[in-house]
């Protein structure tokens, strides 16, 4: 006989694995795929891995290639596809630009403003937060449209400015950075002052180093949406490849009628979302810290 | 700025006045703290003492009214540049930097210059070395006084609630200010360690030779510590004297019933036309000049005695309510009148060991030890009293 407790511990664990597995499959999936010769996506077969035997690409010979040069194991295809197919470095550092210069700019600006609403007593705080609260409802499709319009007039599509500047000041950063400045003692901020800090000093050098785990949480908020962003870069950079962030990068595969593309595709996706798993692995305890937002004390 | 060779830096407030929205903190203050003396701002809590100790220090700006430092006015002045240090309740330190880093950090923003404060290349410009040894020397010094000198590696979260104390106390010598402000730093000590530091602190008052002005809600440490101490109330102060005159020669009702642990007895009385006290249908002897009123009249503990065991004029047959034992005394809270008023006598415990719940004890008062006050809660003041008081005016 089963202890009752024991019955309702295996139906937590078994919701739970279910939902695990329909987060995990799509992953398993593009792994997978990105190891398979185009055959063995096609039939389905050869499971996790597939047989990795030599293959041969068609469109390599169409070419004019020899029989030799154009065999391959397929992992090494589907990647070296990845690579050579599409700029796929040069989409990868584009995306380190663009997301790392929209991290910075937000928080210089958050940074100073959330200081400022948390800390500073000023006429119309509470009206100005009150804005910052009713920019978080706002969604960016909406302005979408007016945002393209203004960087066209001004000239900017088609530039690193037009991916970054409309993404430079973060509600959601000010918000969060806000909250976080509030747990902060206000005896901290007068034992700066009494010290002989600036304002912006003490942004700098004491809410900062406090800020620490919030402001890492909100950076891989900031990474995540905006390395993965496919919707506002396809928007802004049209044509020029050059520009183009990783994402736009797997639009290189579409539209083979042949479906012989996966494997590349998937060794494309792959590789893009490889180094926000592995940072969020580095600094996944840091970051569910700063998400619980446990303050200093 | 050196205020050695000027001499005196008495820091005078005139007329200082505050509110916060439609709320009136500060009245009007004018108070002189006299260089080198250790002056306590001690009241409950609302009573505007933190927010006067704000406004020197420069954290807060007064309505009206001016705060003078030595020869300089400094309203309008920054923090920074009134050359005062300050020690907060949450002692307030950097949590990300070491305790050395710490003190060093208000030297740092005053001595060295911006390019000398760069990071990394700082040290390398002129003149930065030898300012920044002289600055770790002032450090070592500081924390040589304060027994800091294992802490100055780790950091504020490594320390205990004492030793982070002693910390933040370091921070506020290095500067080497005019004047120290503390506000209600013993506060978020456990109460062995906070009356251990009320005998450090009046220590390195004497040593530093420097004027204190403290901030507390409590009377036990005002007492201890200061040099003068001022009753702040309703943003108010209602008395400024040495701990002993307050204590002993409090201005009015309010200042007696704070100041002194257990409470002074306020006994209601009735003043006839003669200026005769009547209390308990009996009359003082000494009179007080004033118009005919209901009074209250203050008798501490230690004034009164259970008649059967010592001396005094009885005034009152009491019931023992309460055994207070604190070792060294037991306090005997008795009920009057069938419990309409009570009683805190003083006792020694071996007077008291013979009485037990519900005794009817005989009250006495020492001679002379009595203070009327008036209805509105005011000193009246006895004729002899105020005889001698004019005499030695």
């Amino acid at each position: 006989m089963i202890p009752a407790h024991y019955i309702g511990e295996g139906w937590k664990h078994a919701v739970l694995i279910l939902g695990a597995i329909i987060v995990i499959l799509p992953f398993y999936v593009m792994l997978s795929y990105s190891f398979k010769s185009p055959g063995e996506i096609d039939r389905n077969e050869g499971g996790f891995f597939g047989a990795q035997e030599m293959m041969v690409d068609e469109r390599c010979i169409v070419v004019g290639g020899s029989r030799e040069d154009c065999t391959f194991r397929p992992v090494v295809f589907n990647y070296g596809k990845a690579f050579s197919e599409a700029p796929l470095l040069r989409y990868l550092l584009n995306g380190l630009i663009v997301t790392l210069s929209i991290f910075l700019i937000q928080v210089a600006i958050a940074l100073p403003c959330a200081y400022a609403l948390a800390k500073l007593r000023f006429k119309g705080r509470d009206f100005v937060f009150g804005m910052v609260l009713f920019c978080l409802l706002i969604p960016v499709h909406a302005i979408a449209l007016p945002l393209y319009i203004m960087l066209a007039k001004v000239g900017l599509t088609n530039s690193y400015a037009a991916l970054i500047i409309p993404w430079t000041i973060s509600v959601f950063g000010i918000f969060l950075m806000r909250q976080f400045f509030m747990t902060v003692p206000d005896d901290l901020i007068d034992a700066a002052r009494m010290d002989g800090m600036s304002e912006l000093s003490i942004v700098w050098k004491v809410m900062l180093p406090t800020a620490v785990p919030a402001l890492l949480a909100f950076a891989i908020f900031s990474v995540v949406a905006h390395w993965n962003d496919y919707f506002w870069p396809r928007i802004v950079v049209t044509g020029n490849r050059d520009l183009f962030t990783p994402p736009l990068g797997l639009r290189e595969f579409k539209g083979d009628a042949d479906g012989s593309f996966y494997g590349p595709m998937m060794a494309t996706a792959t590789i893009i979302v490889t180094p926000l798993i592995v940072a969020f692995m580095l600094a996944q305890r840091r970051f569910i810290e700063g998400i619980t937002l446990s303050g200093m004390k | 700025m050196d205020l050695g060779e000027e001499g005196v830096a008495n820091i005078v407030l005139s007329r200082i006045e505050k509110s916060f929205s439609e709320e009136k903190v500060l009245k009007g203050i004018d108070l002189e703290v006299m260089d080198g003396e250790f002056l306590t701002l001690v009241g409950p809590s609302g009573c505007g003492k933190s927010t006067l100790l704000r406004i020197i220090a420069g954290l807060e700006t007064q309505d009206s009214g001016s705060v003078r430092i030595g020869e300089r006015l400094v309203d309008g002045v920054r923090a920074s540049d009134r050359d005062l240090a300050m020690v907060f309740q949450s002692y307030a330190l950097y949590p990300h930097l070491s305790v050395r880093e710490n003190m060093m950090t208000p030297l740092r923003l005053r001595d060295l210059s911006v390019a000398q404060r760069l990071p990394m290349v700082g040290r390398f410009m002129p003149g930065a070395a030898e300012k920044l040894h002289l600055m770790s020397q002032a450090v070592a010094e500081t924390a040589e006084v304060l027994k800091i000198e294992p802490l100055l590696a780790r950091k504020p979260g490594q320390l205990s609630g004492g030793q982070r104390q002693r910390a933040a106390l370091g921070r506020a010598m290095v500067r080497r200010p005019v004047a120290f402000l503390m506000d209600e730093p013993l506060s978020n000590l456990d109460a062995a360690l906070r009356v251990h530091m009320r005998t450090e602190l009046s220590d390195l008052h004497r040593r530093l030779d420097s004027t204190f002005i403290y901030v507390t809600h409590d009377q036990a440490e005002a007492l201890t510590m200061s040099t003068r101490m001022a009753v702040m109330m309703g943003g108010e102060v209602l008395q400024l004297d040495t701990p002993s005159r307050i204590y002993a020669d409090p201005a009015n009702r309010r200042v007696a019933e704070f100041v002194g642990s257990p409470k002074i007895n306020l006994l209601s009385g009735e003043l006839d036309n003669s200026g005769r006290v009547t209390l308990f249908g009996k009359s003082l002897q000494r009179r007080v000049l004033a118009s005919p009123q209901e009074i209250a009249v203050g008798l501490r503990p230690e004034h009164l005695t259970i008649s059967d065991i010592a001396e005094g004029d009885e005034i009152v047959t009491a019931q023992v309510r309460h055994f207070e034992n604190l070792g060294s005394d037991i306090y005997l809270h008795l009920s009057v009148n069938d419990g309409h008023e009570t009683l805190t006598v003083r006792s020694n415990p071996e007077s008291a060991a013979h009485l037990s719940f519900g005794d009817q004890v005989r009250v006495a008062q020492t001679r002379g030890a009595a203070m009327v006050f008036g209805r509105d809660g005011a000193r009246l003041r006895f004729e002899e009293t105020l005889d001698l008081a004019r005499e030695v005016a």
